[in-house]
């Protein structure tokens, strides 16, 4: 099937770090572990200052059902639990800090290893992965249990593995795909079985062949197990443009992919997976990539909480000339006001760029562009003006809450206009709106 | 960790990288898909051709800046609207215009179409097209005297001064007397400066096409209309209809002026359509022997409604959730 998206682009890739291999870096002196690191409610703290802790120990257990566990990544001891900078949100959030003793003692964390995972059934698989704090790791943290436990009534017919990895700059799931290959291939056979999928495609970007080669060679020895290499496009590895792009099925307007059948998850969650069924290993480090202006580019396996101060003096970079913080990829990612911020779980990247100053926007001059990339097909030019002028009324014709933030219309803009936070904006405002009048 | 590079970080919304577009690289791209037209009529038309485009330029320039001064906002002269504006109004002008006429004309459109709007962006018609409106029911005579330097008025010889779509209105006798379709196309006619050679127009759309600037959806629906009407009403003279007006430079280059088009692929192609429906309804049967501007002035006027009925269905709305 060669079916396809609208609109798109091309941004320049600056994939310079894929050149590096996975390589863990030294323990930090200290970890800062959001209690929200995942969608939903936030964790509760199941320690207290003082507690020794050893690595892979539970430190805050799920609230909830939409909620997911957090776990010490170092050994030693809690120092305290206090507000932090987040980095998804800018907010002081709380969390828990471990000086780390320098030690890295490790716990058998309790959590069950089911090698023989296909002879357990979903709900003992989900409540496993929940408590070893497993969530989406692409970046949006939305907790993996969640999405293996569909309701019933919604069938599944695809598990679609995204290895798109699309943002430029961004490599860590490319070198996953290369040194990790056989771990992802057992989160999908668990995923597979949870789901009660009949097949899997594993979607990866043309431009990363040595990965589309691993992968082949790891779905040869498993059933049902297709790796589709997709054209290389922004947002390509979008959820919605990607099950239009791999399967041809339009995800409905407010709906999720489960709507058409499908359950989308990133190849290092799966990775994660497999760690926490097969081995008992919960989800305290992630390959981060960390690049931009700077010398020493990498993917690094990054304990969870490390401070990013903290990881720079680890990695004896110079930084002195970077102006812009930036965790994620720079197409949907976060700049970062402080250098004093934890990573978190759905921490793919830190771009670290020189960056001139700021801009100014300009009138909207209607020229188009953005309408022309637009991949949810959205008019984002009629959004921005409405927005600035606080027609609400107006703004709720075109459409914001179908917006996926993916920044193309502000990347193509001739006027420099910030489109994709007056969206966010026109979200908020629309969403409280409809929660007063229900 | 130390507080200088703490205060030092820039925090914008994401996305973080763009394509370094700009209003003014994208008025540069005009000016320079301009340029081969303009070469064009120095050749056709001689030294006085620069000299009109150079009035234009400089006082739809100044006139943008004096507004900027009166109204206390910064300079938007760099964007090189203003300039823009005065090199396409230059280019549908005759040759031999007073230059204060011609000047006149580059300051109506800037300040009354444009700058009493709010600026670029806020518009509703095209300024450089109500600059040459303006033009041309005040100064009506001045407008179609389109007498030229040597070549194009003995090629007319007896009706020097009129363009080919003035001689099939006005003196249709004498249409033996109009070049044939290549000398058209090439530029050696009777017209105003930058409209005579489509030639050189369609390189330089090319060029804009080319850096992505714009797409052909206004000028195809436009000229196709045109086209097509024509080839029913007039099919003898279709070849003048088609390359010896303004139609090339106004469906080009005035129809596609993105603030006073529709946004819209779809809206693009009705006011493309309706742009070439009002101007053959000029020619053929209004009192004017070529309607391009009046056309898409008027279409101009209705761009908000077609925005209106032509907002694009969005990804996954139609589809039900199962």
């Amino acid at each position: 099937m060669t079916a396809s998206f609208r609109g798109g682009i091309h941004p320049r890739s600056e994939k310079r770090a894929r050149l590096y291999r996975l390589e863990p870096v030294q323990t930090p002196p200290r970890v800062v572990l959001h209690l929200a690191q995942h969608a939903g409610a936030a964790a509760e703290p199941v320690v207290k200052p003082g507690d020794q802790v050893l690595r892979g120990q539970q430190v805050a257990k799920p609230s909830g059902f939409i909620s997911s566990a957090v776990h010490a990544s170092v050994s030693g001891t809690v120092k305290a639990i206090e507000p932090w900078p987040h980095p998804a949100t800018g907010e002081r959030l709380p969390a828990i800090v471990i000086e780390s003793d320098g030690a890295n003692r490790t716990v058998d964390a309790g959590v069950p290893k089911y090698r023989d995972y296909y002879r357990h059934d979903r709900a003992a698989i989900i409540a496993v992965l929940q408590e070893a704090g497993v969530v989406g790791l692409g970046g949006a943290m939305f907790p993996t249990h969640v999405k293996l436990g569909p309701p019933a009534g919604k069938e599944v017919d695809v598990l679609l593995v995204n290895g798109c990895e699309c943002e430029p700059f961004l490599t860590c799931d490319d070198k996953l795909m290369q040194e990790d290959t056989a771990a992802i291939f057992d989160g999908i056979r668990i995923a597979m079985h949870v789901l009660d999928a009949g097949r899997a495609v594993v979607a990866v970007e043309e431009n990363k062949p040595e990965a589309i080669d691993r992968m082949r060679a790891g779905a040869a020895k498993v059933a049902n197990v297709e790796v589709r290499p997709v054209p290389v496009r922004y947002p390509q590895g979008a959820e919605k443009q990607l099950i239009a792009q791999v399967l041809g099925r339009e995800v409905p307007s407010g709906g999720l992919p489960i709507d058409v059948g499908v359950v989308v998850h990133n190849v290092a969650t799966l990775a994660a997976v497999s760690r926490a069924i097969m081995h008992g290993i919960p989800l305290t480090e992630r390959a981060v990539t960390i690049t931009g202006d700077i010398q020493r580019h990498g993917n690094f396996i990054v304990p969870m909480g490390t401070v990013l101060s903290d990881l720079v003096k680890i990695l004896n970079m110079d930084t002195a000339a970077i102006r812009r913080v930036v965790f994620g990829g720079p197409m949907m990612g976060v700049a970062q006001g402080t250098w004093d911020v934890p990573t978190v779980k759905g921490t793919s990247g830190i771009v670290l760029l020189r960056a001139e100053e700021p801009v100014p926007s300009g009138p909207c001059v209607r020229c188009g562009k953005c309408v022309m990339v637009c991949p949810m097909g959205l008019m984002p030019n009629f959004l921005s003006v409405y927005v600035e002028r606080e027609r609400w009324d107006d703004a709720a014709r075109f459409r914001p809450l179908d917006c996926i933030e993916c920044g193309c219309c502000a990347y193509v803009c001739v006027s420099r206009r910030p489109i994709v936070a007056q969206v966010r904006r026109a979200k908020a405002i629309l969403r409280a709106r409809k929660t007063k009048t229900t | 960790m130390n507080e200088r590079s703490v205060a030092q970080l820039i925090v914008e919304p994401s996305p973080h990288v763009t394509a370094g577009n700009s209003v003014r690289g994208m008025m540069r791209d005009v000016l320079v898909a301009l340029v081969p037209a303009g070469a064009g009529s120095l050749f056709f038309f001689g030294w006085r051709a620069g000299l009109v485009v150079a009035v234009c330029g400089a006082a739809a320039v100044l006139a943008e800046r004096i507004c900027n001064l009166l109204r206390r906002r910064q300079s938007t002269v760099g964007d090189l609207s203003a300039l823009v504006t005065g090199v396409l109004l230059a280019f549908t002008l005759p040759v031999g215009i007073p230059l204060w006429m011609a000047a006149l004309g580059a300051a109506v459109g800037v300040v009354f179409a444009k700058q009493l709007f709010g600026g670029l962006g806020f518009n509703i018609w095209n300024p450089a097209l109500v600059g040459r409106a303006f033009l041309q029911i005040s100064f009506q005579q001045q407008l179609s005297r389109f007498a030229v330097d040597g070549v194009a008025s003995t090629s007319v010889s007896g009706v020097s001064g009129a363009t080919p779509l003035g001689i099939l209105k006005h003196f249709p006798e004498q249409a033996a007397a109009i070049p044939p379709a290549p000398v058209l196309a090439f530029g050696w006619h009777g017209s105003s400066l930058g409209e005579s050679s489509e030639i050189l127009l369609v390189l330089g759309f090319l060029y804009l096409m080319a850096r992505r600037q714009v797409m052909p959806l206004i000028p195809l629906a436009f000229i196709g209309t045109v086209v097509a009407v024509t080839a029913v009403v007039a099919p003898a003279h279709l070849g003048v209809y088609l390359l010896s007006g303004g139609l090339f430079l106004g469906a080009l280059y005035m129809a596609t002026d993105p603030v006073t088009s529709p946004v819209s692929p779809r809206g693009k192609l009705l006011f493309g359509v309706g742009c070439g429906l009002l101007t053959v309804l000029i020619r053929f049967w209004g009192a004017y022997p070529e309607g391009v501007c009046f056309s898409i002035l008027i279409m101009n006027t209705l761009v908000p409604l077609i925005d209106r009925v032509t907002v694009r269905k969005p990804f996954g709305v139609g589809r039900r959730a199962s």
